[in-house]
Formats: structure tokens, sequence, C-alpha cells
């Protein structure tokens, strides 16, 4: 029984492994080689990884005064091989073999040295700049999703007023309310978290991560259970933007 | 999170051509978010309140009470409500 799960453990490990270092090819094209490049590299993370479609609608006064639609995609490039490279008047089309990896990154590792000495600085620079576009994309998407806070978080009702008078005389109007959150805007900000948190280590898994987020709700339409979920990033500038929405707004 | 940090709600007065006559913001009282540990946010999403806004709206006067058509309650920024 025991051999049987470590032939198992193993085929998936494996396969794992096979999966990841898949290269995919792609065909960019720019003005200068480094604009076709990032546009090859944006859409091999796009294939690999998937991308959300972001859509941002706001009406006033009955017109649509805004409507923004963006892409998200959690993934970063770890490797390319350049295969071919065409100047055709004015644009460039490049061919690369790209490896897309995890945007879940385990202890902020981008890339690594092959030798003790030597750094392929091209290579290093795609997944720093790939890796910090993906972040400035979950930057965007928590800009859209709390660009509402308050007025979508929250639903108010009032009740019928009552005018009363007081011992001066002074005329008051008493309107009874309640005030709580709005679920729909809880399940974004769940779904959201969910697209851009990052892998943590077991030390983390256990305590603390250098950022986390706990949303605590319970579905209105659930009788009895809400639920707790638990949110852990390495990266320090998203809770900053996440808390600077609740705390100035 | 309570005090000024916390969202408001505007109470709104109006006339009924819509002119403004009397307006205040009210801070909810329950806590819905916790930012002590500077590691952390935590949102409570059940927590709710249940109250009376009180608006005393003159006292020598009263075109308010005359003149008032609508009142409204909305959820706003605290920014909106440093008048």
């Amino acid at each position: 029984m025991l051999r049987l799960l470590c032939l198992v453990a193993c085929f998936l490990f494996v396969n794992n492994v096979l999966s990841a270092e898949k290269y995919i090819r792609v065909i960019g094209e720019g003005i200068t080689i480094e604009q076709a490049k990032e546009n090859a590299f944006r859409t091999a993370v796009q294939q690999r990884a998937g991308a959300i479609v972001l859509s941002e609608r706001q009406a006033t006064s009955g017109t649509l005064s805004k409507d923004n639609i963006s892409l998200f995609s959690a993934g970063y490039v770890d490797d390319f091989k350049i295969i071919d490279v065409n100047q055709n008047g004015s644009s460039i089309r490049i061919t690369l073999d790209v490896l897309v990896s995890e945007s879940k990154l385990l202890n902020q590792v981008l890339n690594t040295g092959k030798t003790s000495k030597s750094i392929d600085g091209d290579k290093a620079g795609a997944a720093l700049n790939t890796f910090l576009e993906k972040k400035q994309k979950g930057d965007k998407m928590i800009d859209m999703v709390l660009g509402t806070y308050p007025q979508s978080a929250f639903t108010v009702t009032q009740k019928p007023y009552t005018l009363t008078v007081d011992s001066y005389r002074n005329a008051t109007f008493n309107i009874p309310y309640t005030f709580k959150w709005n679920y729909d805007f809880i399940e974004s900000m769940n779904e959201a978290m969910s697209l851009i948190e990052d892998k943590v280590n077991l030390n983390q898994f256990l305590n603390h991560a250098p950022s986390n987020v706990i949303i605590m709700a319970k579905n209105p339409k659930d009788y009895v259970f809400g639920s707790k979920n638990v949110y852990k990033f390495n990266d320090i500038p998203m809770l900053s933007r996440i808390k600077k929405f609740y705390a100035w707004k | 999170m309570r005090g000024n940090r916390a969202p408001r709600i505007l109470l709104e007065i109006s006339d009924n051509s819509g002119e403004l006559l009397y307006h205040t913001c009210y801070i909810p009282m329950n806590t819905y978010y916790s930012m002590g540990d500077p590691k952390l946010l935590i949102i409570y999403g059940n927590d709710f309140d249940n109250g009376i806004i009180k608006a005393t709206v003159d006292t020598e006067h009263n075109y308010v009470v005359e003149r008032a058509s609508k009142i409204e309650v909305s959820v706003v920024p605290n920014s909106q409500c440093n008048w």
C-alpha cells in the first residue's frame, strides 16, 4: 500500500514538473524589438495562465460615463528563447518560445542563476518586468473593486420619519435606518483576493504572512454558517493599497 | 473601524424643487473592519447597525419643516462630510 502511494506521488510530481516546464511559441510585434518582446510575453502569459476580463461600468444620470475593460492574467515569464526576428518596414516581428510560471510565487523567487558568477540580465529583466506588470494589473483590479467603496459596500435603508419637539420646542426629525454590508460587494472582494493572493511557505501558512486579509461573512441566503476566508500576500504594497481605501474613504 | 475613518450616513432634506434645506452626517455605531495590526486587515461582513438619525432642524424658524418635501439617507465616504 505504501509503495502504491509513493508511485502515485512520484507520478503526480513528474507530471507537475513536465507541465510546468512547457514552453509555448508566441509571436509579438512592435516598433522596437523590446516592444515586440513585451507583446509576445503578454500573449504567452494570457495563453498559459488565462486571462480574466474585468469590466467596470458606471452610469451617471442614465448615461454611461465610465466603461473600462481590462485584462488580468496571473503569470509571469520565467524564461524565453528567441526563435526568429523579422523586420517588415518599420515593424519588427519576433517569434519566441516562452516559459510561463504561476504568479503565486513561493518566497518571492523570480529567477535563479545557473552558475555562481554569471547573470542573464535579459531573462531576469523579463521575469521581473512581467511580474511587476502582473502586480500592477492586480492593483488595478483592486482599484476597480474598491473604487465604489463605501457607496456599493453598504446598504442603508430608511423607514418613515417622525417629527417631534423637545422641551425647548426644537423640531426634530427622527429617521430610523438599518445599515449593513452588501454581500455582493463582499463576494467581489473575495473573488478579487483569491485571484491575486500569493503562495506562502509553511511557516507563513501557520502564522501571519507579511500581509493578510481576512474576510468573515455569511451569505444572507444561508441559514446558519458563515465563512472565514484568509488571503496571504508577500506583497506589502497590496495590503497598504487595500487599507488606504478603507482608511480614508 | 469606528470614529473619523468610518463611512458616514448622509441625511439630506430638500424641497420640491430639489433645493437642499438641511444636511447632516451620521456615524454608524458598529465596527466594520479592524486594522490594528499593520500586517492585517479583518473585514466583518456580518456587522450591521440599526438606529435612528435625529435631525434637529431649526429652533426659531420652521422653514425647513414647512418646505421639506424629501428626506433621503445614503452612504458616503467620510471625506464628503468635511464641510
